[in-house]
């Protein structure tokens, strides 16, 4: 297993209840309770462009760039937020998110009265703003050597850096003269950093893993996050070690086909495919004619130069594993907002430090103590990546799967398979033309 | 080069609106013989198979093989232009990039279409073999598809001795349509065995569009096989449909 230095867990990238489908119980106060269960000690404010939001920030503490509530204080904050920008490249119009981290709410204000011209601030949590990705990070640059943009969720088929639809193909076609400026790159859920090492492009930027979560409980916060060695904990220099010292920055994961969007596919139909199947159906929805929502793995496999396995020089390290709640899930068989699922999750995190503890650290004997052998086996099943998901396709969440042993039992994997033998069998016509004569 | 003439340009309306309802661009084989194109929806579901034999024209000029490659769409657009009692002429030379069509009625109207550099590679028909083979009146056909896309987006259909049952159920109800020798709307059945299948109402009912060039519609399927749909044109040649069929459930 691998060894995560345990510094400090940061989930940099999350939302306000001022962005739309945000849970109205997102709150500063929430989400110090969701980060300490979770065992997260930094997390992003998000939506500092949102004006009423930045009065939320305004009633924090600060010290040296990081925000508390002022009688807690155990979460610590870094102003965040995330703009979408319009844009022309080559005729065609690109929707790209950006996170946006910044030193003090001070140097948010100063640059949202930029901002501000470009778009309607107020409207949203996450504003759309008329602008090329360049002239943002030149907007965001020009505060401060610690003022960072970092590209959200780049492989997310809509509005993000190389997504499929309305992303580009190499980075300099978003960030043109300023890409120099670009220092990390945010995976998103859907790929991780394997993937992402099949683009040599990549090798020079840190990645990053968080949330983007829409709710401060801990089951959305913190499934993926940063793991960050840093000497003191301060905004200088956790943004330091992101720019200069990506070895210093492991990620926690998810296993990416949990994603809403790793494989092709089309909600509508409950048609999901691999990227080789993707590719043999021309993206076509085998159902409906439809054009499929291409996946992020199919996306990779566009732009990758590298072959599957190969590790780069300098890779960072990251460990996969799903929250707590899907384990419990797996293992009650209900879904994980089930009144049982949330039950058995107070009861068995009370018992530890926090969420992290028990999923990663927690020796056996201590889980099975606590939550029962049942559990305890699943949570190791989690660790050692032995649990199967039901790749997540078009929006819908990858489905995690318990592997069951003994003849005779099929496996979540052998039901993926059997899967893609249903779909190439039954539903084109190819399979009842003769060919080659 | 080619040059053909149609007494009637709504037979050609008609053609291309059944073949624009599945492809978007194909390719014409226009020979000596006459013009056929063979062309697969892009999700490779549903197949159509047109044959229009040099009989069909009124007259008729070809003298080697000619890829005509088109986009149905701009050639659809350009049919709807059609009058009701004009005749249409075809005309390709041997270097033109273009197909003229030209409708001679009060007026002579040419219109010049932008032809498409195709791969020509001739799809082979699927080889299926059938065990039911009903022929109905196409409005018959029609009505009993309309009925079914009422409640659901596939449709069930089964053969049994002397009737033809078309049924449909979701979430917005449910449907049976019968179709019996003894109302006299089967107007021939052969039967190998019973058989029964699933089909997208998305693709019969576009199929169904060359209802309007034929009065009878020929239903040839075998169990959870592909569905063959043939009409024959009143004016010669022919219109042939294949449907991949939809798994009940994996």
């Amino acid at each position: 297993m691998v060894r995560i230095p345990m510094n400090i867990i940061a989930d940099l990238h999350l939302h306000s209840p001022y962005s739309m489908a945000v849970s109205k119980e997102m709150s500063f106060r929430n989400l110090e309770r969701g980060g300490v269960v979770k065992g997260l000690d930094v997390l992003g404010t998000g939506d500092f462009t949102h004006p009423k939001w930045r009065e939320e920030i305004r009633k924090l503490s600060e010290e040296e760039g990081l925000y508390n509530i002022k009688d807690a204080g155990e979460v610590k904050f870094v102003v965040s937020g995330e703009v979408c920008t319009v844009f022309n490249v080559g005729g065609r119009s690109k929707r790209i998110h950006h996170l946006i981290l910044l030193p003090s709410l001070q140097l948010a204000e100063n640059l949202c009265v930029t901002l501000g011209k470009r778009g309607n601030l107020e409207s949203d949590g996450r504003p759309t703003l008329s602008m090329t990705g360049a002239e943002l990070v030149d907007a965001v640059a020009e505060l401060g050597e610690e003022c960072m943009v970092v590209p959200a969720h780049i492989w997310t088929p809509w509005f993000s850096l190389f997504g499929d639809k309305g992303g580009v193909d190499r980075i300099e076609e978003c960030y043109e003269d300023q890409t120099p400026h670009i220092y990390a790159l945010e995976t998103g859920l859907s790929s991780d950093p394997p993937m992402n090492w099949r683009v040599s492009a990549l090798d020079r930027f840190t990645l990053l893993s968080n949330s983007d979560s829409h709710s401060p409980s801990p089951w959305r916060i913190g499934r993926e996050a940063n793991v960050i060695e840093v000497a003191h904990l301060t905004y200088g220099e956790i943004v330091e070690t992101i720019m200069h010292r990506k070895g210093n920055v492991a990620t926690i994961e998810v296993e990416p086909s949990y994603g809403k969007y790793h494989w092709t596919g089309h909600r509508n139909c409950g048609v999901s495919v691999p990227p080789s199947e993707a590719i043999r159906l021309k993206g076509i929805c085998p159902v409906c004619g439809k054009k499929m929502t291409k996946g992020v793995a199919e996306r990779v496999e566009e732009l990758a130069d590298r072959a599957e396995g190969v590790v780069p020089e300098g890779a960072q390290k990251f460990i996969e594993i799903l929250p707590l709640s899907e384990v419990l899930a797996l293992v009650v068989g209900k879904d994980i907002f089930s009144a049982e699922v949330q039950r058995k999750y107070w009861e068995i995190v009370k018992d530890f430090k926090n969420e992290i503890e028990v999923l990663i650290h927690s020796p056996y004997d201590r889980l099975v103590k606590s939550c029962g052998r049942e559990i305890a086996d699943v949570i190791l099943m989690n660790r050692e990546n032995k649990l199967i998901i039901a790749p997540g396709y078009d929006g819908v969440y990858g489905k995690p799967e318990l592997k069951v042993g003994g003849s005779g039992s099929e496996t979540g994997k052998n039901k993926i398979e059997r899967k893609e033998r249903f779909l190439r069998k039954a539903r084109n016509l190819d399979d009842y033309i003769e060919t080659g004569g | 080069m080619f040059k053909a003439v149609l007494a009637d340009s709504r037979v050609w309306k008609n053609v291309i609106e059944s073949i624009s309802t599945l492809v978007e661009e194909g390719v014409f084989l226009v020979d000596p013989t006459g013009v056929r194109l063979r062309a697969m929806d892009p999700s490779r579901v549903a197949m159509v198979d047109m044959e229009l034999p040099k009989a069909t024209f009124e007259s008729f000029e070809c003298a080697t093989e000619t890829p005509v490659g088109v986009n149905f769409e701009d050639m659809k657009n350009i049919m709807k232009r059609a009058g009701s009692s004009e005749k249409l002429e075809l005309e390709k030379g041997d270097d033109e990039a273009r197909l003229k069509l030209r409708f001679k009625g009060k007026s002579s109207r040419t219109f010049s279409l932008p032809l498409l550099d195709l791969s020509k590679d001739e799809l082979s028909a699927p080889r299926i073999p059938f065990n039911v083979t009903i022929k109905t009146p196409a409005g018959t056909l029609l009505e009993a598809i309309k009925d079914a896309e009422v409640v659901s987006d596939f449709v069930k259909v089964n053969a049994e001795e002397g009737q033809l049952k078309i049924s449909a159920n979701g979430d917005r109800g449910e449907v049976d349509v019968v179709i019996t020798k003894e109302s006299g709307e089967i107007l021939s059945m052969e039967m190998k065995e019973p058989a029964h299948a699933l089909y997208s109402l998305t693709y019969l009912s576009k199929m169904m569009v060359a209802s309007g060039l034929s009065e009878i519609a020929a239903i040839m399927f075998s169990t959870d096989m592909p569905m063959r749909l043939d009409f024959n044109l009143a004016s010669g040649g022919k219109i042939v449909y294949y449907l991949a069929p939809r798994m009940e459930a994996e």
